[in-house]
């Protein structure tokens, strides 16, 4: 999620309240997983995109359930040191 | 009008917020040292578990059935606990937590339906935390409890109950023969303050649902039993009989005591142990705003290893005055060490209780006043600064030197394997989530 601002090792602060919107950056759980990903809803099909356009979308296929976890409100981006 | 708002296997439930994994999957959560069963998920109770089901006996589950055994992680359930609960005071104006994983609201005089309020409270914890509620409401506190049983049991077990109280029953809102139909399915054992042994009883005489035990006549089963079912009936009949406590009442003594992970010999180790739990309690105590009279401490070996010579003693010491002081109540425990303490055993537990508890602010002074109301003041500060700073940076950030110099690995700390992070508590506990 570079391009979204979001490195390795940043950290994310989610807000499970907020109601996810298109263009939302999210936490998703797939597959006993958490991503990061932008949160993308059309004719209520949900797909998870990345900020980088080389790595494909997410749509969970059938028998899969994805789960919005929370929406990413900030992020923390930490130097070395 | 009262609602009773209760996590479903809270532990479990806390745990699989940031796990995933643990969906759909039997879980259990175990007590101190990794020992017992002490949370169950739905799948857990399906194959059978019991409730304090001891884990060496559980444990080949895991390869059998998949089955998930975790350490409690109290700073966890802690925080998931008040995140819980201040979602759930919105449902009314005043709030009694009852225990980390329920509380009841007072709903009395909130216009609209209070069915769907609950409903909407409910999916608002659900979003929010990520915890699974049921929501039980009735015109007393026995009954809210048992609207929250039958909300519960309509979900897990389908059939017993009918399937629309699942998650929220509201007893409040039905007829007369619909809550004697709910009443005549509910067991008698299952009623909030029938313990097993009165329900045997009742069982005995007859008595073997809700419904049966509420048309009871309140006298005779005072003459018989007690005056604490003769409230249950009373409140079963819709009479409030047990107070809302918003404000619980402090503490008449305060205890902090632990098993070892391993067989503890040294003395060393003990008073490391001790000035620990001093410190812990001494805490509890200035929180709740008193002093201590007196300090109680013991050691002892353990009854389940039979092949060790068996030890066990306490003593308890007045301090010189009322105090909520660390160092002094550390003090006073290592001098009960000192004097109890013998070699040769092996040591699983140790523990120290405050006794003879009072409002701070009722306090004696002995003989040489001003000196020590000074001296007191300037103590004062310095626990508060402690306090303030353990708050801030961590418990343990500044401790006593006899409580000892490690921090994680002491030969006295808790066996605690199976833990998870503590997610919401610990910056170094963060889940980690892929882009």
């Amino acid at each position: 999620m570079k391009d979204a601002g979001i490195m390795d090792g940043s950290v994310v602060l989610v807000d499970k309240a907020i109601q996810p919107r298109n263009g939302h950056v999210v936490v998703a759980c797939i597959d006993n997983e958490y991503l990061c990903k932008y949160f993308m809803e059309r004719a209520g099909r949900i797909r998870l995109k990345a900020a980088n356009n080389t790595y494909p979308d997410i749509t969970p296929k059938d028998g899969q359930t994805l789960e919005i976890w929370g929406v990413v409100v900030a992020s923390i981006l930490q130097h070395k040191c | 009008m009262y609602a009773l708002v209760d996590g479903n296997n809270f532990y479990v439930s806390c745990e699989r917020v940031f796990r995933p994994d643990l969906r759909d999957r039997p879980v259990v959560v175990l007590s101190n040292n990794d020992g017992c069963a002490i949370a169950r998920s739905n799948e857990a109770k399906a194959i059978g578990i019991k409730m304090g089901a001891p884990w060496f006996q559980i444990e080949k589950l895991q390869d059998e059935l998949g089955l998930v055994g975790l350490s409690a992680n109290f700073p966890l359930y802690a925080d998931m606990s008040d995140r819980m609960m201040s979602l759930a005071a919105g449902l009314g104006h005043r709030q009694e937590i009852y225990s980390i994983d329920e509380s009841f609201v007072d709903v009395t005089g909130i216009r609209g339906d209070l069915t769907e309020r609950s409903r909407k409270v409910r999916s608002r914890i659900l979003q929010w935390t990520g915890l699974p509620t049921c929501i039980g409401l009735g015109p007393t506190k026995t009954l809210a409890k048992l609207a929250n049983h039958i909300a519960k049991t309509a979900e897990r077990k389908p059939g017993v109950y009918p399937s629309l109280h699942a998650q929220i029953c509201n007893l409040g809102a039905l007829s007369k023969p619909e809550l004697d139909a709910l009443l005549l399915a509910t067991d008698v054992g299952d009623v909030w303050g029938v313990g097993r042994r009165i329900s045997a009883q009742l069982i005995e005489a007859g008595v073997s649902n809700a419904l049966d035990l509420s048309k009871l006549d309140p006298a005779t089963v005072k003459a018989r039993w007690s005056v604490v079912l003769e409230r249950t009936v009373r409140e079963l009949q819709g009479m409030q009989c047990i107070d809302f406590e918003d404000s619980p009442d402090d503490k008449k003594q305060i205890a902090c005591t632990r098993s070892f992970g391993q067989p503890v010999t040294e003395r060393r180790h003990l008073q490391e142990a001790l000035s620990e739990f001093a410190s812990r309690a001494a805490e509890k105590l200035r929180k709740q705003n008193g002093h201590a009279g007196q300090v109680l401490a013991f050691i002892r070996t353990s009854p389940f290893r039979q092949n060790d010579k068996q030890y066990s003693r306490s003593a308890v010491v007045p301090l010189p005055s009322p105090t909520a002081d660390t160092a002094q109540i550390a003090e006073a425990a290592i001098a009960i060490l000192h004097a109890i303490y013998k070699s040769g055993f092996n040591y699983a537990k140790a523990g120290i209780m405050l006794l003879d508890l009072q409002p701070a602010t009722r306090h004696q002074y002995t003989l040489d006043l001003e000196d020590e109301a000074l001296h007191n003041e300037a103590r004062q500060r310095l626990m508060q600064t402690l306090d303030g700073v353990n708050k801030r940076y961590g418990r343990g950030t500044i401790k006593l030197a006899s409580a000892g110099t490690q921090t994680k690995h002491s030969i006295w700390q808790m066996k605690q394997q199976r833990k998870t992070p503590s997610y919401t508590t610990d910056w170094d506990g963060l889940r980690i989530v892929r882009t």
